[in-house]
């Protein structure tokens, strides 16, 4: 329980802000699923893969989305901050904590932020968009997402060096899989080269498994082994980086 | 106890700090003093295993700091050069989350922070948020934070640096309070006064040396208790002398504007650098 005291500060944080993030997390999906789902969405109609709709196919990419950008970003951000600005960092690595339950502390922290924001945008899909089943292996599938997503967010703010950095990570890593990742639309709709590229991001096989999951072709093996695999690579990465900080 | 033995740290071509040698005594304050750059928070970094040594080797109450890492860090108190509290928790919720990283059960942890909250005097400002608080407000927070899983060994990097004079005595009382009550000291100043003022013994560092190491009285002994300043077109020029006769009879041949005062530490600074404390 060494990580605990990592995630009751996260805690307090989303104490001391409850509404803000309510709101938040309930207007990037609205969003989303106006622009998208009721706006263009009717127009896509013409290009699902086997003739889905077109709210059934972004129904788990926005649960993606959602898992994605809070589980990263709020680890980035408080990273960010406790590190560089406010070194609140220190009080960690002073504790009689190893490097691997501050590692873990961090991307639980993340990893709940990840499931709170998801669990906010099924609400909102179930009001929104008729006949949504939710199965164990998608409970399972989400689980493994926020897992993954935690622990990039320690790998992203462990390399943030200043705002240029931010931005950088930003621009080049974080908005493209968030296009790309066939959460808004299909992979198989994307330019030949790029429907081969997507496969690089760890988002990719997350939402396909969400989507897998979510309908009748159920549990996908190489979906959750890739995804998995990015898990044990952000771990090994993030932890290693923590292990030689004060170098 | 802290026994330091050529401690160094390199960071690409600087020499941070090269080869530090000293013994600290159980329940003694003692100050580093030096310039800025001299080195002094590289030594408490390394001290407090934030940074790694790149040589040497340093003993907290007989754990290597290397190797005994989690005994050390139970050992030390620690509170930085910079405020690294965490702005968006209250005062009380700072000291509760370092309890917590302390794994302190939680009715000795509520009962340690009321004793440390009323220590500091901040118990009337538990509620509120750490961001709010003055700098001498955030220093003392930070203090009791240090102290809240009763270390034996306290650092202080710069504790009183930027504070109004009032703030700056009240930490000054703090200090004394707790080496009263058995605790070893290691503070880093580069304010004179408050080596002198506080300090049983003071080493004073230079570019990542240790140059001089004495008490406070024995250190501006030797350097001469007296001290002649000649004034001359913007410039001064320092004699020392161990009397004040000798003081007064060189005085007496200069026809410039004299002032014949006693040595403080910025004196043997003075003397031992060729440079002014700041410079
Ligand atoms: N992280 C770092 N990287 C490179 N150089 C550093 C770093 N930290 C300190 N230094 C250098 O080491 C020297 C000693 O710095 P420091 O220990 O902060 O001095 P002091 O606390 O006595 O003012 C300075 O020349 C400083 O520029
Ligand atoms: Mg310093």
């Amino acid at each position: 329980m060494s990580w605990y005291p990592i995630v009751w500060e996260e805690l307090i944080y989303l104490r001391n802000k409850f509404w803000l993030h309510l709101v938040m997390y309930t207007l990037s999906p609205l969003i989303f699923l106006f622009a998208f789902g009721f706006g263009v969405g009717q127009r896509l109609q013409l290009m699902m893969p086997g003739g889905i709709s077109y709210l059934d196919f972004l129904a788990p990419g926005m649960v993606a989305l959602a898992l994605f950008n809070n589980g990263v970003n709020s680890v980035i951000i408080r990273m960010f901050y406790t590190r560089l600005f406010y070194n609140s960092f220190e009080a960690y690595q002073l504790a009689p904590m190893n490097s691997f339950f501050l590692w873990l502390g961090y991307t639980l922290s993340g990893t709940l932020r990840s499931l709170l924001a998801a669990a906010v945008v099924l609400g909102v899909m179930f009001l929104a968009v008729p006949g949504l089943v939710l199965t164990r292996a998608f409970g399972l599938a989400v689980v493994m997402a926020a897992f993954c997503f935690g622990s990039l967010g320690v790998c992203v703010g462990l390399w943030l060096r200043s705002f240029d950095d931010h931005a950088l990570a930003n621009e080049f890593i974080l908005v493209p899989m968030t296009f790309l990742s066939g959460t808004l639309i299909p992979v198989e709709r994307l330019p030949g080269f790029l429907q081969q590229c997507v496969w690089l991001f760890p988002l990719t096989p997350v939402t396909e498994l969400l989507r897998s999951t979510m309908t009748e072709r159920g549990w996908d093996v190489t979906l959750a082994a890739l995804t998995a695999g990015w898990f044990v690579l952000f771990f090994f990465i993030g932890w290693l980086t923590i292990k030689r900080l004060g170098n | 106890m802290i026994e330091i033995k050529q401690l160094a740290k390199q960071y690409g071509n600087i020499q941070a700090v090269a080869g530090l040698d000293l013994i600290i005594d159980a329940g003694e304050i003692f100050g580093l003093l030096g310039p800025n750059g001299a080195g002094k928070t590289t030594t408490i970094r390394m001290l407090t295993m934030l940074t790694r040594p790149s040589g040497g080797s340093a003993f907290i109450n007989g754990c290597e700091i290397t190797r005994d890492l989690g005994r050390v860090k139970k050992e030390i108190g620690v509170v930085p050069q910079h405020i690294n509290l965490d702005l968006e928790l209250t005062a009380r919720e700072n000291l509760e989350l370092h309890g917590r990283l302390h794994k302190m059960p939680g009715a000795e942890r509520r009962r340690r922070i009321q004793e440390l909250l009323d220590y500091v005097e901040l118990a009337d400002r538990a509620h509120d948020l750490a961001g709010k608080f003055s700098g001498g407000m955030k220093r003392r927070l930070m203090i009791a934070r240090a102290l809240m899983h009763r270390p034996g060994v306290l650092f202080l990097d710069e504790p009183t640096a930027g504070l109004d004079p009032q703030t700056r005595r009240k930490i000054w009382d703090l200090i004394r309070r707790m080496n009263g009550e058995g605790m070893t000291v290691l503070l880093t100043t580069h304010y004179i006064e408050e080596a002198d003022a506080l300090c049983r013994r003071v080493g004073i560092m230079d570019r990542g040396r240790l140059i001089a190491l004495d008490t406070p009285a024995e250190l501006k002994k030797k350097v001469g208790e007296i001290v002649v300043e000649a004034h001359k077109q913007g410039e001064t020029e320092y004699r020392f002398f161990t009397g004040r006769e000798q003081a007064l009879e060189y005085a007496g041949n200069l026809t410039k504007n004299v002032t014949i005062r006693e040595a403080d530490l910025e004196d043997v600074f003075v003397e031992l650098t060729g440079r002014k404390v700041g410079d």
